[in-house]
């Protein structure tokens, strides 16, 4: 919100240089900046509209940090002449609008306003319009109460009525916009037709005009939700709007009246009549300062005085203190309690705590020496999934694998093949990011494609949420996927496998295997599926290798307990053997038969070659190497042979393989 | 017998294709070092019958013999050993190693979470897709309200659900506190969503820290020791200054912004306070009972402060150019 230094200088005459107000304020009160010229911009809190969307709440707060004397320039207007008739207020919801207060003028003439208020106009950015507008404006700024003139000659029937709109009601407002409005709107009426949308906008019917000669001014106070709500759906921001929409005390009503007739007064007007209709005023709440409670949440003392000092410069008043000074409190110190009387206008101020915020922030965060807290010795823990999550990071770092992060979101094409179980997005920021990824690997695709301008070779993962649909409930579920690319390597499927066993074994994930199921290899423990792996061709001779994995259901099964495994004392007996199989004859089906032949003695057996040629007629030649390895003895070449024979014969009879 | 002469056989050829010093070296470890088949053969002696053992002893010994005098001879052969070094130019470039690389945010999570865990914070996670209840509601931020407006949401269909992305990692506050009892430290990392147009210093998708101590008597003053700590050891080698401003969030109160100064420049790296009563309330405590603060920071920007990364999206578009450097 803008701000005029210059104006703040006429409430405050001894603020201090803008650069040290700038410096200041943000230290002690709001975030300030230096917007040039006079202006500062000035980031209120949202819950301090009420109190500081003013200047004279800005020059409040400079006073109470600096220790400055602040007199408020308001001053109430006495001999009022009230209710005489002019007009005739009726609200029909105080719940949404508490107060509606109105004095009616007659004015002298409609002409620009003087030079001063203009230029704090501008320099607020507010458009100077005409002396009476212009005052409206200029005491919204002073005391944070928007207001509202109307031409008392277009007020049907003397009445005003705060309403909700009737269905299809039309309005035309200041600025030429025609609204058809609904039940949720409130409107301003007379006794026929809205001559305002309530807080948000005047009607240009009902509006100041060259030929204006009496005039109404109106300051309410109105629900806040309301106001959001309506100036959403209509589409309308105003400065009144801004202001109601974060909750205004309707004690500003007085304030921003009181003002505007001093200022009408002075250019000539005169004050006819006023009415206030204010069903339920609202008081002020006394809350308690307490010493001990201080010190205990901000962790330094406050001496008693000095809060109260504090209080005072802020407006608030104190009641009676509670314990006499110098009362012995049961743990020694001395505490003093201040019963705080909050004015009305610091709508913010509603507990205990806000009453510490003040002082502890007037003192200054700065000032505030750190302590260390007191911990018990209780170990910390880190929760399951962030361990796991971390120790397939760091496996696949040490597998030589690059981590990525991408989006969560994706498009059409890269949700492809999945559109039943979507996730979507009520309000994309695009077209290609309007759904939640329902898995890693599309991205993973279009990191390979990016990165391929640079590498060879590229081998990636990344670990993060995938997302899915499940009658329209949505769920998220931790992934892991894996990407491998590189030229011409058709085998590339063969080493995202190995990384897999090696990952998997890391993880202590035990007896898991890899089930070739047509294009993809399963992986799986227990018949319950952790992930798949693939391969697919891509342009320029790359290849890729692509598996994901459900790290939740992969958490299940890791384990932490490693034990010792005795290592073999008796020497080891190689032997390779050559068998030609036909093509389609699935390696894993071989190497499992000759692993099966004897599990005592075969310590393990590995493909060492594998080719085909012409002279083959299309079928495979396989070379395994088996160890055998005995627990308790030398094995002896007859045993050896003797197992090798049984193997050639199981070979031969179950896969018609042709020993070599 | 046999196997003596596959041994010498395979020896043989082996040895025939050993070009270099290197070569001749793998030669022997696998021919005549401790776990070679001869050495196994030799050492299982002992364990073989008194016949046997007399029969194929003298020849494994004899064969060992004759493999270490033909390996001696083709090493001789080669120039000597400090002629061979010399050959190898050492001002060449290095023989390229490869490793793999952790992502900046990764690092920068591993990092603060050890900073963390040293001073007895736990970490725990909380889900993405939250209720308006969790992510708003039950942090005092009241619908209908300009308050909400400073967390642009992403909401997900069907709109009738209330369902959404959360859009920081405060949720997990309530969510950790509805099962668990204070005194506690936690902290909480994860990925939150903001709806709004991406830029050099905003993107959609971005990742957040939140810290949470609660206990009777844990106060701002520890706060204020428990964040320079901290950014001490995270900044650790340079000078660091901390400023302290008033802020505004609804779950706080007081509520503050911390500042630190780096290489001259203040810059603004936390949102924190002390947790409003009314949070305590929504989780089931006694406000009488507990106080503690609560912070949120950003991972990504201190990840952009730390490597001095110039554009946030840089961490999002998978880069290896950019990660191989971490």
């Amino acid at each position: 919100m803008k701000f005029s230094y210059s104006l703040l200088k006429k409430l405050l005459p001894t603020v201090p240089k803008k650069t040290k107000l700038i410096e200041v304020l943000n230290m002690h009160s709001f975030e300030t900046e230096d917007a040039g010229g006079d202006v500062l911009e000035i980031s209120l809190p949202p819950n301090r509209y009420s109190d500081a969307a003013s200047h004279i709440g800005i020059a409040r707060e400079a006073a109470a940090i600096l220790s400055l004397k602040f007199k408020n320039p308001i001053r109430a207007i006495v001999n009022l002449p009230a209710d005489l008739g002019l007009l005739n207020i009726k609200i029909q919801d105080a719940k949404i609008c508490p107060r509606y207060s109105a004095r009616c003028f007659q004015i002298k003439d409609i002409k620009a306003s003087p030079r001063w208020m203009q230029d704090f106009l501008s320099a607020c950015g507010l458009k100077p319009i005409g002396n009476v507008v212009d005052i409206m404006n200029y005491v919204m700024l002073e005391t944070g109460q928007p207001l509202h003139a109307f031409d008392y000659e277009k007020i049907g029937g003397r009445k005003i009525i705060v309403r909700k709109a009737r269905k299809k009601e039309k309005i035309k407002t200041l600025d030429g916009q025609s609204f058809s409005l609904d039940q949720s709107v409130l409107v301003i009426a007379d006794k026929t037709i809205p001559l305002a949308i309530a807080g948000i906008k005047g009607g240009l019917a009902s509006g100041v005009g060259p030929k204006t000669k009496r005039i109404v001014v109106e300051a309410a106070n109105f629900d806040p939700t309301t106001i959001f709500k309506t100036a959403r759906k209509l589409k309308l921001q105003t400065d009144a709007v801004l202001r109601f929409s974060h909750g205004l005390s309707p004690a500003l009503v007085d304030w921003g009246l009181d003002r505007a007739t001093k200022l009408l007064l002075d250019a000539g007007a005169r004050l006819l009549d006023s009415a206030d209709a204010y069903p339920q005023p609202v008081g002020e709440e006394v809350i308690g300062f307490d010493q001990l409670r201080y010190a205990a949440l901000i962790g330094a003392n406050v001496k008693i005085d000095e809060a109260r000092k504090f209080f005072q410069a802020l407006g608030f008043s104190i009641d009676e203190p509670k314990n006499p000074p110098g009362t012995r409190l049961a743990k020694g110190g001395k505490s003093q309690k201040l019963l705080v009387r909050i004015p009305a206008w610091r709508t913010d101020v509603e507990e205990a705590e806000d009453l510490i915020e003040e002082v502890v922030r007037l003192k200054g965060y700065n000032s505030l020496r750190p302590v260390s807290p007191v911990v018990s010795v209780k170990p910390a823990r880190e929760e399951d999934f962030i361990i796991l999550k971390d120790r397939v990071r760091i496996s696949l770092k040490n597998l030589q694998l690059d981590e990525v992060y991408n989006s969560s979101f994706v498009g059409e094409a890269d949700a492809r093949g999945r559109e039943s179980g979507l996730v979507e997005l009520e309000n994309p920021i695009a077209e290609d990011k309007k759904y939640l990824r329902p898995s890693l690997l599309p991205l993973l695709l279009k990191n390979i494609e990016d990165n391929a301008r640079f590498f060879d070779r590229v081998r990636i993962f990344e670990v993060g949420k995938i997302f899915s649909s499940m009658k329209s409930v949505p769920k998220e579920r931790l992934s892991l996927g894996i990407a491998l690319a590189e030229k011409d390597n058709h085998r590339l499927i063969l080493e995202l496998k190995g990384i897999v066993d090696e990952l998997l074994k890391s993880l202590g994930v035990d007896d898991f295997s890899f089930v070739a199921a047509g294009e993809k290899i399963r992986i799986e423990v227990d018949h319950k599926v952790l992930g798949s792996l693939a391969q697919i061709n891509l342009e320029k001779r790359f290849v890729a290798a692509l598996g994901e994995f459900d790290l939740e259901a992969t958490l299940a099964f890791t384990e932490d307990a490693k034990e010792y495994v005795p290592l073999k004392r008796f020497p080891a007996v190689l032997r390779d053997i050559s068998v030609v199989v036909g093509s389609d004859q699935r390696i894993d089906e071989v190497l499992q038969e000759i692993q099966d032949a004897n599990r005592k003695l075969i310590e393990n057996v590995d493909l060492v070659d594998e080719y085909t040629d012409e002279k083959l007629g299309g079928r495979r030649s396989l070379t395994f190497r088996i160890i055998f390895q005995a627990e308790e003895r030398t094995l002896t070449d007859e045993e050896v042979n003797r197992e090798m024979e049984k193997i050639v014969a199981v070979l031969s009879g179950k896969f018609k393989a042709e020993i070599r | 017998m046999e196997k003596l002469q596959g041994i010498k056989g395979g020896f043989l050829v082996a040895l025939n294709g050993a070009k270099t010093p290197a070569e001749l070296e793998a030669v022997r470890i696998r021919f005549l070092g401790r776990k070679s088949e001869l050495t196994m053969i030799l050492r299982s002696l002992k364990d073989l019958p008194l016949e046997e053992r007399r029969n194929v002893g003298p020849r494994a010994q004899a064969l060992r013999k004759e493999m270490e005098a033909l390996l001696s001879n083709r090493l001789t052969s080669q120039e000597s050993p400090a002629a061979s070094q010399s050959q190898v130019d050492l001002s060449a470039p290095a023989r390229k190693a490869e490793r793999g690389h952790l992502h900046p945010l990764t690092l920068v999570d591993e990092e603060v979470r050890k900073i963390f865990s040293a001073m007895n914070f736990s970490v725990v996670e909380g889900p993405e897709i939250e209720t308006e209840y969790y992510n708003f509601d039950a942090l005092n931020i009241p619908a209908d309200h300009p308050a909400r407006d400073a967390w642009d949401t992403f909401w997900l269909k069907p709109a009738n659900q209330k369902k959404l992305l959360r859009t920081h990692t405060s949720p997990v506050q309530i969510r950790y506190m509805e099962e668990n009892n204070p005194p506690f430290q936690i902290i909480v990392p994860g990925r939150a969503f903001r709806y709004e147009a991406t830029d050099a210093s905003h993107e959609a998708n971005f990742h957040q820290i939140e810290g949470l101590m609660v206990g009777k008597n844990v106060s701002l003053a520890n706060f204020k020791f428990v964040v320079e700590e901290f950014f001490k050891r995270f900044f650790k080698n340079q000078k660091i200054q901390f400023r302290y401003r008033p802020s505004y969030f609804p779950f706080v109160e007081p509520g503050l912004e911390v500042d630190i100064k780096l290489g001259g420049k203040w810059l603004e790296i936390m949102g924190a306070g002390m947790v409003h009563p009314r949070v305590f309330e929504y989780a089931h405590y006694n406000p009488r009972d507990s106080q503690g603060f609560a912070f949120g920071m950003g991972i990504d920007r201190l990840a952009m402060i730390k490597y001095k990364i110039p554009d946030v999206r840089m961490f999002f578009d998978g880069d290896l150019r950019l990660i191989k450097q971490f």
